[in-house]
């Protein structure tokens, strides 16, 4: 997938340079601006691990394949493929068919909605907790340095409610996936 | 117009545009959930988990154009 080589460069260098007489950046720093050595690597020790999409998908992931555990393991294996690939007539004649097409191509937004899952799964949490971040920024740039201290209570509720979301929804998506569908 | 000036206006247009639905789409159930809340208090337990999911679920929509908007500015 290319939205996993994503990496957030740029936007580390414009909080650097916001923050750069802040005392809580965390900074191994070359005096030279030479990137051969190992020294003038940053590490940012205050960021959230989930404002960065590589763990956002990886945690989305593991959410999915869980969900799908749960509907192997309660449907079986043969209910679980016949739920995305359906293409057996139950009527006769031409609306068997008529319906057989339409169940057919439901099956197929089916198996892509689960591919969506991962997507979406990630793109929230990752959108949330970094759209914080950059509120964060956009403040402490408009204001003093205690300001931005309801923002960070604020972003604080925030993880506190994503973290909610994600565990619910990954609970639903179970729950309606070992439900069984066919008649 | 520059190339970078349409990526600002593009930028731009995708916030406003993109977290327009979103928002009417969250304000309409925060005023269901509380009408459901104001004709039944004790089902709230309920209807506020269920609201929050429905508010995530509208939310994702505003917080895809976000990330369409960051990664045209940023990348």
């Amino acid at each position: 997938m290319p939205a996993v080589s994503y990496t957030p460069q740029p936007k580390a260098e414009v909080i650097e340079k916001i923050i750069e007489n802040d005392t809580h950046k965390t900074v191994v720093e070359d005096t030279h601006e030479q990137e051969t050595s190992e020294h003038s690597e940053t590490m940012h020790l205050f960021r959230a691990p989930t404002s960065d999409l590589n763990t956002t998908f990886a945690l989305a992931i593991v959410s999915v394949i869980l969900i799908q555990y749960a509907a192997i393991s309660s449907l079986g294996i043969k209910k679980y493929t016949n739920k995305f690939f359906n293409f057996k007539i139950h009527k006769k004649g031409v609306m068997g068919v008529f319906e057989a097409g339409i169940g057919s191509f439901v099956g197929i937004l089916e198996l892509l909605s689960e591919f969506t899952k991962i997507l979406s799964f990630a793109f929230r949490l990752f959108g949330n907790i970094f759209a914080g971040e950059v509120l964060i920024l956009v403040i402490s740039a408009l204001t003093f340095s205690l300001g931005t201290l309801p923002f960070l209570g604020l972003e604080v509720f925030v993880g506190l409610i994503q973290g909610f979301v994600f565990t619910m929804l990954t609970l639903v998506f179970i729950s309606v996936s070992i439900t069984d569908h066919s008649h | 117009m520059t190339a970078e000036a349409t990526n600002f206006l593009a930028i731009g247009l995708i916030m406003g545009l993109g977290t327009l639905g979103p928002a009417l789409g969250i304000g309409l159930i925060g005023s269901k959930a509380l009408e459901a809340v104001g004709r039944n208090p004790e089902a709230s337990d309920k209807v506020q988990t269920l609201m929050i999911l429905a508010i995530a679920f509208a939310e994702a929509i505003g917080i895809f154009a976000l990330v369409v908007a960051l990664i045209l500015k940023f990348v």
